[in-house]
């Protein structure tokens, strides 16, 4: 299925950073040319990308296929810390 | 994608507060270095993050409408902002990978050494039992916070101010840009210059203080003057704009003390009180001035009922007997998790949280000082931070579940209680009765008590 080789290929894309790189590097040229660049990108890892998989996919109609997390599982379950007074022990603090 | 016309590149940056971090389990972490905030990510976070270079055009294709939705989220979130192409981005900002598991809190004494004589103290302060560090091995733990993505670091001691390098390691620390989420001090040192220097290093550090009651406090800590002083200091530090946090050790001593301070405290504008008892370690072990939980909770009553009528002016703390925020009273909730036997022992709390001795031995927590265990884990004098995080013995230490706890405990595996005492903390349990499986006797108490119910219905005004 294209569409399962554009999701696997952009889960590549985010956890690669050499392939990030490669990516990168194709924003110098023309919308086409990026395009085609990057279906090149994909082949070479081995995965079939087409320039209609990305329009689809740039469109937003192929996006609840590509991706089902929310935005609270993108940027994380929000703050870990507040920065404001936090407990140094769990239940209490130690004197001292 | 051509026939949708031309777009505009679109370009954006890490806010300066903000830097980029990932780990060997982690693709990456925002941490901010002023505030020790972290938003960790998951990898489609990381991949818009690590783009906000300045000079990644976010209307490439390498970005799907997720993307450009995170970082929308980023940007009204104030992680981000839009730039023109070409803007710089601090290089201590961009993503750095750290080869050891997520750590995000690093507590670390950096001296054993006080300039009072606690009867509490934790660490053996008045005789300086763990010592401190040299200069250059100090520093030398500076760079292993950095190599291992250390977030944010607590500064405590013994006294850390008493160091007399103390602003020369903490310059090193914001130099690198890892947050000085909080410093420990008895105030006594913490002079007009000391805050200035904290301003001047642009840490926004939470100043946690030490008072022992009104009038209370000096016959605690072994030293005449302290109580003025940790007074003029928690004001001073309240002034200058700083962050105050106020722990306060009950015992047969300050207990009379205790109730005057909650005024004095909600007069000076301190943002959270927290009273408790001290812990049966350190200096504490020979002590016959304890509390029993029925006396702690006499001394709380009042001071929950004073606290109320004052308006909830701080977050509270009060034995682990009640715990109140600041303002409107909001009827508190079931509890979002309760413990489950298959919960790590120690809670998520201490699966990214270190804390360095004085002599640089690296334990879980505190309320292992003086253990056998101190000694058994690793020393960031022999290994690195990244290393000893990934040393098996640490690791099974932190591994630990409750259901091993419950197993060596039958007293606990048939409690009722356990859903929200989770069979209590296995330091307490070992203070107790050399067995880190065993009764935490505190928790125990603790939760088997009605006192915890009786203070939530005085706050709710049903008792």
């Amino acid at each position: 299925m294209p569409i399962d080789d554009l999701k696997a290929f952009f889960t590549k894309l985010e956890t690669d950073a050499a392939l990030q790189e490669q990516a990168r590097a194709l924003q110098g040229s023309t919308d086409d040319e990026r395009v085609a660049g990057l279906c090149a990108l994909a082949a070479d890892a081995g995965f079939t990308v087409t320039p209609e998989d990305l329009s689809s996919a740039a469109a937003g109609t192929a996006a609840a296929e590509l991706d089902d997390e929310s935005l609270r599982a993108v940027v994380g379950g929000g703050c870990e810390v507040t920065g404001d007074i936090a407990p140094l022990f769990g239940r209490e603090f130690l004197g001292g | 994608m051509s026939a949708a016309g031309p777009v505009s590149p679109r370009f954006a940056v890490l806010r300066p507060d903000w830097l980029l971090r990932g780990y060997s389990d982690r693709p990456g972490v925002l941490a901010n270095w002023r505030t020790g905030e972290a938003r960790p990510l998951a990898a489609a976070g990381a991949y818009v993050a690590r783009a906000c270079d300045g000079h990644t055009d976010f209307t490439s294709p390498i970005f799907l409408p997720k993307h450009q939705a995170t970082l929308n989220l980023m940007l009204a979130e104030g992680l981000a902002e839009e730039c023109a192409y070409g803007a710089e981005l601090d290089p201590r900002q961009r993503f750095r990978e750290a080869p050891n598991r997520y750590i995000q809190y690093t507590q670390w004494a950096v001296t054993g050494r006080c300039n009072l004589r606690c009867r509490h103290c934790y660490m053996d302060g008045p005789t300086g039992r763990y010592g401190e560090l040299p200069h250059d091995v100090a520093l030398g733990l500076v760079e292993q916070f950095v190599d291992a993505n250390v977030q944010r670091l607590h500064l405590t001691g013994g006294e850390p101010l008493l160091r007399a390098d103390f602003w020369e390691l903490a310059g090193a620390l914001t130099a690198q840009r890892i947050a000085i989420h909080q410093i420990s001090t008895n105030g006594v040192l913490l002079d007009d210059e000391a805050l200035q220097r904290l301003r001047d290093l642009e840490a926004d550090p939470i100043l946690h203080f030490s008072l022992d009651g009104v009038g209370t406090h000096d016959a605690m800590r072994g030293c005449d003057g302290a109580e003025a002083a940790a007074m003029s200091a928690i004001r001073r530090a309240v002034d200058a704009g700083f962050k105050v946090s106020v722990t306060s050790c009950l015992d047969g001593v300050t207990r009379d003390g205790m109730l005057p301070a909650l005024d004095l405290l909600t007069d000076a504008g301190v943002r959270s009180w927290h009273v408790t008892a001290p812990q049966a370690i350190g200096c504490w072990t020979t002590a016959s001035t304890g509390l029993s939980l029925d006396e702690q909770a006499a001394v709380c009553e009042p001071i929950l009922r004073r606290w109320l009528a004052l308006g909830r002016p701080m977050l509270v703390t009060l034995c682990g007997i009640y715990a109140g925020a600041p303002g409107e009273y909001v009827p508190p909730q079931e509890p979002l998790h309760r413990c489950t036997p298959d919960d790590l022992h120690c809670g998520a709390l201490f699966d990214d949280t270190a804390y360095v001795m004085p002599n640089g031995r690296l334990i879980p927590c505190p309320r292992f000082i003086g253990t056998p265990f101190e000694t058994a884990l690793p020393s960031l004098l022999d290994v690195s931070l990244s290393e000893a995080w990934a040393n098996e013995g640490l690791r099974a230490f932190l591994g630990v579940t409750k259901s091993q706890v419950l197993a060596h405990n039958e007293e606990c595996a048939a409690c009722d209680e356990f859903g929200e005492c989770g069979a209590g903390c296995w330091a307490m349990a070992y203070a107790a009765s050399g067995d880190v499986f065993g009764r935490d006797p505190v928790a125990c108490d603790l939760w088997k008590s009605p006192h915890r119910r009786h203070l939530a219905g005085i706050a709710a005004g049903t008792a």
